[in-house]
Order: structure tokens, then C-alpha cells, then sequence
């Protein structure tokens, strides 16, 4: 079964369920653009999120959030370079800024490889989520693809990011809901 | 003698537009959502029609509202309710309305319709398409709603005090857009010339839910009573929508940097155009002079039963007639007349004053000022950290930005007394104590002043590329971001302590409201209120025959 989201809502679910996996703010927000950028280009971002977090739950060694973001505020890529991280597909919303112009760069694993362009095309297949060495090289541009508008995501992945997501919530308390929202004894006129 | 030059009038600083007292006291304005979306469907002459009627004796059924511009047309999908008085709530925990309401982008098939019907009446708890725009829902005002049916039926006009004391039939709880529960994305809308200044879909979402409510009122009083008399148009259009806000709405401010800045930036751009003018016709006096005399009127016909707005409205008075009688000896003649008439009212007026002021000297100017509304939409795309600044450059950003946050001792109870979360119960944004409340762990990220300073201490004795500092310190990284837009956008930040004991989220939420439009701001504690939207303005059919920019003050 797959669900019909929007993306802002997909890119909403995916900022709380890895600040819910205990990913500090500002990672959560990576995490997000990362995963509806991926799904605009028509790979399965939630499924990657889930299958993150999963591997990695209150933790964060090997995670290609964290690896993309420090790459992209180093603002350079050394060619050649390797990080051995989960679910790479991950690391390739964060590379497109780090080609030259008019070039990309291939991200390649042993069980496939992803090539990004400047202009934000994005093209290859989908990769094992598994924690394996990825290198990052200099190469041509990909074509630019048709754009996704909507999120088609499995029922499997909604759930586990989902519940990584009610993490976020504080449990209902009789305090709260008397106060919390200021309301009075009645809202009615 | 030469004409004195136009001259240039800086924007305000963002130290003195981005704090909470003053943002708890702008006043709606030429640039507000409701307006420009008035004035754009009249200047393109949009037809409006009930397109289908479906409501039964009990006033349950459904009706659909098409609004027809130059390219596309927008249909209101009305679904009308039997609801129990006991199920009537406003808050977000609710679970039932009196009425529900979709936006349905373009004209819907009957399977739309039975589609609707299906998750439209359950709110949060239903799913709607790319095909819808909003989701909203609204209640009654009970007394006025059976004071209005039974007047009607009898043969007689409603009471126009009460109508006064209420202001509307229903009001509204949320208007959900952009992709909320399936809803279309922003995106799917930002490029289309009638949909690209912010909210404009909510907007007439709301306009259509006024004409509905109004047609639907009259419906039941004709069931009551087959003989039963139509309102009176001018006292139909006394009614607004109501709206119901809590503090939902006040995160979104923090949430929306950029967008914000827009807004403010628009408005600002608008004042420092008109304090430039060297002068002033005697047309724009009159102008002027006649919407001064007008929000004396609304501040003395504004009412509140809580205490805060109550001091605010007595200031707002007060502040009126300091200018009605400043304005009777006032130099109108002399050059860049709206600037020193500007400059005179930050020297006498209080907050309330001076922002209701800036309000009514872009009303004279729409020629002038109303372009601004093209430049108050937002591109949120992801922003690039630039981890190449050294911290030197971050901390010196910090200094300027949040420079009352580093004068802040954070380890007193007060300065960090509240702590902004989502309760698992309907996802109802809530404010705790935090000395009383165990929320740590559920705190929402929305102190950026408290968050600066912190980042300031923790960047003490470091050097070097900020990217190094944050593969060390991510848990900064997102407050790194917000300084690095409010450097390109000065007016992205709230320069206040969005935690201390004392601040109060309706400032926050006067601050959007206002920018929607909304009049009668009415808090109900500090962290809910209700507002009137659309009270006085054309109805659609009477648009093209009306001003669409007249009714925002009350008549003269």
C-alpha cells in the first residue's frame, strides 16, 4: 500500500521523525529538504529516511545527513574523496551545490551509483540502504528529469517515520490540555 | 521657489519593527492579504455564483461556490452540519463544526463532491488531494445565529447592537493551506498572478465561507418561515467572518524567517516611500484625514473584556485624539509633510498610535505603495549554510542582530520561563513552565534570541570556519542558519525573548492577523483570541459595484 502526501507534508513528517530519532534541529531540517529533493526527482526519500533512522537511532555515526551537510559547508569537494555512511542515496541532495557548473558529481557504491548535476538533476537507481564506503568523484552533467509534484509513499516507511515523528510529542496531560492552549472554562458565544 | 526633492527616508530599523510590543500593536493596512485580494478580483471584474444548493430544512447539506477569475476558477465546497451544542468547541482538539469547507481548486465533479463529503466534515482526521487548496471548518455564534433566524422569520431585521457586539454568524477555527493533509502545495499555486501574494487562497476561502454563511442564515429562516424577509444589504454586510486563533499560529512566525521579512519589508518600503514625499496634494489630505477620522471611530468601537487589550485600546484612544488634534493645526503645506507628521508621532504616541499612524499614511497612496504587495511572497527553499565565515563574522552577526539577548542573564527563571511544544493530543501546539513541566525533550526550537546567545557563549575562544565549529556542535547548526538569513533579511528575526514569563504569544499573533487583515483583535487570554475578517466589505455579487478597499475602518 502506498499513501498519496504532499510534499510539504512528507518534508514536515521527515524534519520531526529525525528530530525524533534524537537528530539535533538543524540536522532534522537537512534531513527534510534532503528527503522531499529526492522524492521531487523520483527516488524514494521516505523509504531512505526510515531506513535511516532505524540504523541509526539515537545516534549518528554514518549518517549521510550529517556527511552531506559537512561536505556542503565545507562548500568544496575533493575528488575522489570517501565516507562510508547508511543509505547513501541520502548524500546526493547535498552534492549538486559542490559540481562545478555545467558538471556533476557520481556518487558511487558497489551497488550502484548516482550522478548529481549543478543544476540539480539528479539520475541512477536506487541504492542498498546498507553502511558501505561511497566515493564521490568529478563527472559530467546528468539530464535534467521530469520533476515529482506529489509523494507516493509505502505504507512501511510512513509508519516507522510516523512514530519516529510522535516522539516528538509531549504525552497529553490533564495540566496541559487545561492550560497549555490558554483556554478558558468554555470557547463558545 | 523649487519644489522641495522627494527625499530618501531610511526603513526602519528591525531593532525597533521586530519587537514583541510593537509587533502586538500593527494595525491591518493597505497591504494587508483580505485587501489585496479584494482590489485584484475587482480590477479583474471575477464573476461568483452559487453553483450548486443542497441544504436541507435542517440546514444540512452541502453548497458549492464558484469564483471565476481571468484564467481559472476556484469553487468553495461547503459542507453544513447538525451539530450538538455540547460538541462545539473552537480548539483544535474538536472533532465536529457546524459547518466544514474545502477549496477546491477549479469546478468540481460530483465524485469531487462525494469525495469531499467523505473527509472534509472529519478536519485533521480526513485526507484531501492536490485537487483542494484549504480545509477550514467553522461554529456559530449561537445567540446571534438564533437571534438572526428567528428575526428573520418573523419578519423583522435583526438587532443591530447585537450584531454589533458579535460581528459575525460563524467564525472560523483554522484555514489549513499548503499542503496541509494533502492540500496542494504552495508550489502548485506560487506562480499563478492571483494566487502569488501570500495567502490568498485562505483568503477567499474565507470570503466565500462569508457569503455562504450569510445565504445559509437566510435559507433556515425561509425554512422556518416561507414569508421570511432577506437582511437588509447594508446591515448583511455588518456581519464578518469570526475567527478563532490560538497559538498555532504564533510558531509560524519563527517558522517562515524569510516570508516574514517580506511582509515587514513591504510594509516598511510602503511608510519610508510616503514619508519621501516632498508633499501632499490636497486630495491626499483628505484622504488621510478622513481615515484618521475613521480609526478614531474603530478605536473607540473596538471592545475587549481582557485586560491587556483593554490598556491597549484605552492608549489607542488616547493616541487618536492626541492626532485628530495634532492633525487640526497640523502644516500641511509645508515640505515632506508626511515625515515630519511621522516624526511627531514617535515623539507623542504610544505603540499602538504610531503603528495604527503608519497604517493610515499608505491609505492616500495606493498608487504608490500597493505594487509592495507583488514583493510579500516567499521562496523557502532550502538555504546553504556558508560554512566557509569565520566565527569572528558569526559572533559579530550575533552582536548585531541579537544584541538584548547577550545583555540577557538566560540563568534567571524568568528570562527562559516558558517552553513551546506539540502535545500528542491532536498535535495542539501548547506553552508549559518549564520549571513546573517536564517538556525539555518536546521543545520546540522557537527562542532564536536565547538560541543566539547560547551559540554566542559556545563560540567563545574558537576560531576559524564556522563549518568546523558545527561538525563538532550540530546542535547549533540550525541557529547558525537563522543568523545567516537574518543577515540577508533584517526583518526575518523577532528581536524579543520568545520565552520569557511575561511574553505574550497574541502579540505574535496580532503581528500575522494583522497582515491577514483582520480587525477587531479580541484576546481571550494571552494565547487566544478571536478576530472579525471581512467585516463591511463587499459581498462577491456586490463587488463589482462596491469599493474593494473601503471597508476596513468603519464608515465614516
Amino acid at each position: 500500500m502506498r499513501h498519496d502526501l504532499s510534499l510539504g507534508e512528507v518534508q514536515s513528517l521527515a524534519a520531526k521523525a529525525a528530530r525524533g530519532a534524537g537528530r539535533p534541529h538543524g540536522m532534522s531540517e537537512e534531513a527534510a529538504f534532503a528527503v522531499r529533493w529526492l522524492i521531487e526527482r523520483g527516488f524514494d526519500g521516505a523509504g531512505a529516511l526510515a531506513a535511516l533512522l532505524q540504523a541509526t537511532d539515537g545516534g549518528a555515526d554514518g549518517c549521510p545527513i550529517a556527511a552531506g551537510a559537512a561536505l556542503s559547508d565545507a562548500g568544496a569537494l575533493t575528488d575522489g574523496v570517501q565516507v562510508t555512511v547508511h543509505c547513501p542515496l541520502l548524500l546526493a541532495p547535498f552534492l549538486g551545490g559542490l559540481a562545478p557548473s555545467d558538471a556533476g558529481v557520481l556518487l558511487s557504491t558497489d551497488a550502484g551509483d548516482v550522478r548529481v548535476g549543478a543544476d540539480g538533476a539528479c539520475e541512477g537507481r536506487a541504492l542498498s540502504h546498507a553502511l558501505g564506503e561511497v566515493r564521490l568523484t568529478h563527472c559530467a552533467a546528468p539530464e535534467q528529469g521530469a520533476r515529482m509534484r506529489r509523494a507516493e509513499v509505502a505504507d512501511q516507511a510512513l509508519q516507522v517515520l510516523l512514530e519516529f515523528a510522535a516522539r516528538t510529542y509531549a504525552p497529553a496531560t490533564e495540566e496541559s490540555r487545561a492550560k497549555g492552549a490558554g483556554a478558558g472554562v468554555t470557547d463558545n458565544d | 521657489m523649487k519644489a522641495p526633492a522627494h527625499k530618501s527616508v531610511p526603513l526602519r530599523d528591525p531593532q525597533v519593527v521586530m519587537k514583541l510590543a510593537r509587533m502586538g500593536c500593527f494595525h491591518q493596512s493597505r497591504l494587508s492579504f483580505m485587501r489585496i485580494l479584494l482590489r485584484r478580483m475587482k480590477d479583474e471584474a471575477w464573476q461568483f455564483a452559487c453553483a450548486d444548493w443542497a441544504v436541507d430544512a435542517r440546514g444540512v447539506g452541502h453548497a458549492v461556490y464558484s469564483a471565476e477569475g481571468p484564467e481559472r476558477t476556484y469553487s468553495l465546497v461547503a459542507f453544513a452540519h447538525d451539530l450538538p451544542p455540547e460538541a462545539r468547541s473552537d480548539r483544535v482538539i474538536a472533532t465536529a463544526w457546524d459547518a466544514t469547507f474545502a477549496l477546491f481548486d477549479g469546478v468540481p465533479e460530483a465524485a469531487d463532491i462525494e469525495r469531499l463529503r467523505g473527509n472534509v466534515p472529519k478536519q485533521e482526521a480526513g485526507r484531501v488531494s492536490a485537487r483542494e487548496l484549504t480545509l477550514s471548518r467553522a461554529n456559530r455564534s449561537v445567540r446571534l445565529w438564533d437571534h438572526v433566524v428567528g428575526r428573520l422569520a418573523d419578519g423583522r431585521q435583526p438587532d443591530l447592537d447585537l450584531v454589533e457586539s458579535v460581528g459575525y454568524l460563524m467564525r472560523t477555527t483554522a484555514v489549513y493551506g499548503s499542503a496541509k493533509f494533502g492540500a496542494a502545495d504552495r508550489a502548485e499555486i506560487a506562480d499563478r498572478p492571483e494566487l502569488s501574494a501570500p495567502f490568498q487562497a485562505e483568503m477567499l476561502t474565507v470570503y466565500l465561507i462569508r457569503a455562504f454563511v450569510l445565504d445559509l442564515v437566510e435559507h433556515m429562516a425561509r425554512s422556518r418561515n416561507a414569508d421570511a424577509v432577506p437582511l437588509d444589504p447594508a446591515l448583511r454586510r455588518r456581519f464578518g467572518i469570526g475567527n478563532s486563533t490560538g497559538l498555532g499560529m504564533a510558531p509560524f512566525l519563527m517558522n517562515h524567517p524569510r516570508l516574514i521579512h517580506n511582509w515587514i519589508a513591504a510594509r516598511e518600503w510602503a511608510l519610508a516611500e510616503v514619508r519621501g514625499l516632498a508633499q501632499a496634494t490636497g486630495e491626499d489630505v483628505d484622504v488621510f484625514r478622513g481615515y484618521a477620522a475613521r480609526a478614531e471611530r474603530n478605536a473607540q468601537e473596538w471592545q475587549s473584556e481582557h485586560p491587556i487589550q483593554q490598556a491597549k485600546l484605552a492608549e489607542l484612544r488616547a493616541d487618536m485624539a492626541a492626532l485628530s488634534e495634532h492633525l487640526e493645526r497640523f502644516d500641511f503645506a509645508a515640505p515632506h509633510p508626511w515625515d515630519r507628521l511621522w516624526r511627531w508621532g514617535e515623539g507623542a504616541l504610544g505603540l499602538e498610535g504610531q503603528e495604527q499612524l503608519a497604517a493610515l499614511l499608505l491609505e492616500p497612496y495606493g498608487a504608490i505603495v500597493d505594487t509592495a504587495a507583488h514583493c510579500m511572497a516567499a521562496d523557502e527553499g532550502p538555504v546553504r549554510i556558508d560554512g566557509a565565515r569565520d566565527v569572528a563574522d558569526i559572533r559579530a552577526l550575533i552582536e548585531a542582530v541579537h544584541p538584548d539577548a547577550l545583555a540577557t542573564n538566560w540563568d534567571a527563571p524568568e528570562e527562559q520561563a516558558r517552553v513551546w511544544y506539540v502535545s500528542a493530543e491532536k498535535l495542539e501546539p501548547r506553552l508549559g513552565e518549564r520549571a513546573e513541566e517536564d517538556l525539555e525533550a518536546y521543545a520546540q526550537p522557537l527562542c532564536p534570541a536565547r538560541d543566539a546567545a547560547a551559540l554566542h557563549a559556545a563560540l567563545a575562544g574558537e576560531s576559524g570556519p564556522v563549518a568546523e565549529f558545527l561538525l563538532r556542535h550540530p546542535e547549533h547548526r540550525h541557529t547558525v542558519r537563522r543568523l545567516q538569513i537574518a543577515e540577508a533579511h533584517p526583518y526575518a528575526e523577532v528581536r524579543d525573548n520568545t520565552t520569557h514569563a511575561d511574553m505574550a504569544p497574541i502579540d505574535l499573533l496580532r503581528a500575522k492577523l494583522s497582515f491577514f487583515g483582520a480587525t477587531r483583535f479580541d484576546p481571550r487570554s494571552d494565547r487566544w483570541l478571536r478576530i472579525t475578517m471581512f467585516q463591511n466589505a463587499p459581498f462577491p455579487h456586490e463587488l463589482a459595484a462596491l469599493d474593494p478597499d473601503d471597508w476596513s475602518y468603519p464608515a465614516p
